[in-house]
């Protein structure tokens, strides 16, 4: 899947909360490739959230910088830009906004953009994740599922060449879990772009071409599938 | 959905509060509307009553501004009969007095020109005789004191016969009574004096020769002549009205100021609660221009509802206002487009400002942080 070609470059990332009494990233040097699949794995409090975040420009870091296809992203402006353009986020929790329908959530990300291109996007992603039926309805109408993959058309509606996953299969029952997994990898492998899931879920891990395990704010392991053990 | 669309739909999710917030706005523009009427009613019902009243020229005692303390000589008339171009001079003797029940009361004393008492309308009743101790009221003032044709009224330490009602149209003249010249003159005990003349010109003269016979009776005696332009002018300048119209200027800004606030204090709260949605909107690639502009609209939505709602409450208050004898009758109270619009143009811009804080608060912090928010 992938070509070897740098998305993200992360270069000693350190980044601390509460007044620097709490290192949540410690030094972390990371690439991310176009087209791969990558797992970040860890306890909680490791840093695999907060890797994530600054892997995005949601969060910026105290130190380190950070390249985006081999310029470096200095700016919230160019941040933004980019999770206009290029990268795709989708949460544990679904951020979909209850009053408007699963439709209008996935147009959000499209809002500024030309109405005829817009509707034809949505449409085509919500086929995609398997809801054209349910474009109508609010987030309360949808199940747990249904929303994260409402979340998940909001995130690559604009084909993104990264999709960032916080947990997203956290507030799922397995049956659910499973599906959104699946819907994902897929796209993923569809749309050629290289796919980052933080998840506790070892199984769902498995299902990436690489496993990037931290502890205590580093990289302690950084390995293909083939070498993690079960 | 357009950006627009989104904005009014966020205003849907907290009806009663944008309700309550676009009320708070109508009640603030409502009452600078209203305050801006009242202050250009005082000033234009005083300038109707003397257009009412007069006829071409006003002459009035020169740096004297209270048109009851002016004191001219009863005889200067004849000199202003003699000038070049005047073809008719009346006086008038204005006296602010009151009842022994305290009931204040402005009198005006009117010459006794046939020409002069034919401009006072009758309403009932008849004009007073010369020489005769009676009177005439205004309609407004018949009512405060109570008082009808046949009546007999007490002002001046003097009884005066209530012989006629006027039939004048502006609260300033509704409010007057008049009698004649003579009679209050001797009353007031200002024998030989009046206030003002009232001066008609030659039928046909050029307008460069109506400001020539001007200048020659400015130049002949101490007085100023007006025409009832630069009377209005000169009454808009008067230190009363302009301290009435600062304040009901200052009130009507407070007013506003306080519409914005709650709009800020509205959107602020609604920032608070939206903090994790709009660091959603964040993570999904909106620029914080982009929720500005969405927070800016929503002010703006909020902003030009309250201002409509602002001028029917304006106008509704000004025709309330309006109907209310103690103060219509005194009063005019319609508001003209410039006091409509007045608020409105000042409400709009600082709506705008009282929108742009919550907006900058919204995206002053780390989308993560805004995520993260409880």
């Amino acid at each position: 899947m992938t070509d070897g070609r740098a998305v993200v470059w992360l270069e000693g990332i350190r980044r601390s909360f509460d007044h620097g009494r709490i290192r949540a990233l410690n030094g972390v040097d990371l690439v991310l490739r176009r087209g791969e699949s990558v797992a970040l794995v860890g306890r909680s409090g490791s840093g695999k959230s907060c890797l994530l975040n600054v892997a995005s420009g949601l969060d910026l870091p105290d130190e380190g910088r950070v390249f985006w296809d081999g310029t470096e992203v200095t700016s919230r402006g160019q941040w933004a830009a980019l999770r206009r353009s290029s990268i795709g986020i989708v949460f544990q929790e679904f951020h979909l906004l209850p009053t408007l329908t699963a439709r209008q959530n996935v147009e959000l990300a499209l809002i500024g953009g030309r109405d005829g291109e817009t509707r034809l996007r949505v449409e085509h992603m919500l086929e995609k994740v398997g809801l054209s039926e349910m474009g109508d309805r609010l987030p309360a109408e949808l199940s747990g599922g249904e929303r994260q993959r409402v979340a998940l058309a909001r995130a690559l509606v604009r084909e993104p060449e990264l999709l960032l996953a916080d947990e997203p299969t956290g507030n799922l029952d397995s049956a659910n879990a499973d599906a959104v997994a699946t819907l994902m990898f897929d796209l993923h492998r569809k749309l050629q772009m290289a796919l980052v899931i933080v998840t506790h879920d070892l199984s769902l891990a498995k299902r990436c071409e690489r496993i990037v395990t931290l502890a205590d704010g580093r990289i302690c392991d950084d390995r293909m599938l083939e070498t993690v053990s079960a | 959905m357009t950006l627009v669309e989104f904005a009014y739909s966020n205003l849907k999710r907290r009806p009663a509060r944008t309700l309550l917030t676009i009320l708070g706005i109508a009640l603030a523009i409502g009452t600078a509307v209203a305050l801006l009427a009242l202050g250009r009613g005082i000033y234009e019902s005083l300038a109707e009553g003397f257009t009412e009243r007069s006829s071409e020229l006003l002459v009035t005692q020169r740096n004297v501004i209270d048109i009851t303390a002016m004191r001219l000589p009863e005889s200067m008339g004849l000199e202003l009969a003699a000038v070049d171009g005047v073809a008719e001079v009346s006086s008038e003797l204005y006296v602010f007095t009151s009842t022994p029940a305290g009931q204040q009361v402005m009198v005006a004393g009117v010459s006794d020109s046939a020409a002069k008492w034919a401009l006072v309308p009758v309403a009932s009743g008849r004009r007073p005789d010369a020489g005769r101790p009676e009177i005439m009221l205004g309609d407004v003032i018949a009512q405060t004191l109570g008082a009808k044709v046949g009546d007999r009224i007490e002002l001046l330490d003097e009884e005066f016969e209530v012989v006629g009602i006027t039939a004048y149209g502006t609260a300033l003249n509704r409010g007057v009574a008049a009698m004649p010249l003579k009679v209050l003159q001797e009353a007031s005990l200002r024998l030989a004096q009046v206030s003002t003349f009232s001066i008609r010109l030659d039928p046909g003269l050029s307008q460069v020769r109506k400001r020539e016979v001007r200048a020659a009776i400015e130049q002949r005696l101490p007085v100023v002549v007006s025409d009832m332009q630069e009377i209005a002018d000169r009454l808009s300048s008067d230190r009363n009205i302009t301290i009435l119209k600062a304040v009901s200027n200052a009130i009507s800004i407070v007013a506003v100021v306080m519409g914005a606030l709650n709009l800020l204090a509205t959107l602020l709260l609604s920032v608070q609660e939206r903090t994790r949605e709009i660091g959603m909107l964040s993570s999904i690639g909106w620029s914080d221009r982009l929720v500005i502009s969405l927070i800016m609209i929503e002010g703006l939505f909020i902003g030009i509802l309250g201002c409509v709602g602002g001028v029917l409450v304006g106008l509704a208050a000004s025709s309330l206002f309006g109907s209310i004898p103690a103060i219509g009758d005194i009063i005019s109270f319609t508001p003209s487009l410039s006091d409509l619009v007045l608020p409105v143009a000042f409400a709009i811009p600082l709506c705008m400002v009282g929108a742009a804080y919550p907006a900058w608060r919204a995206v002053h912090m780390l989308p993560a942080e805004a995520l993260r928010h409880a």
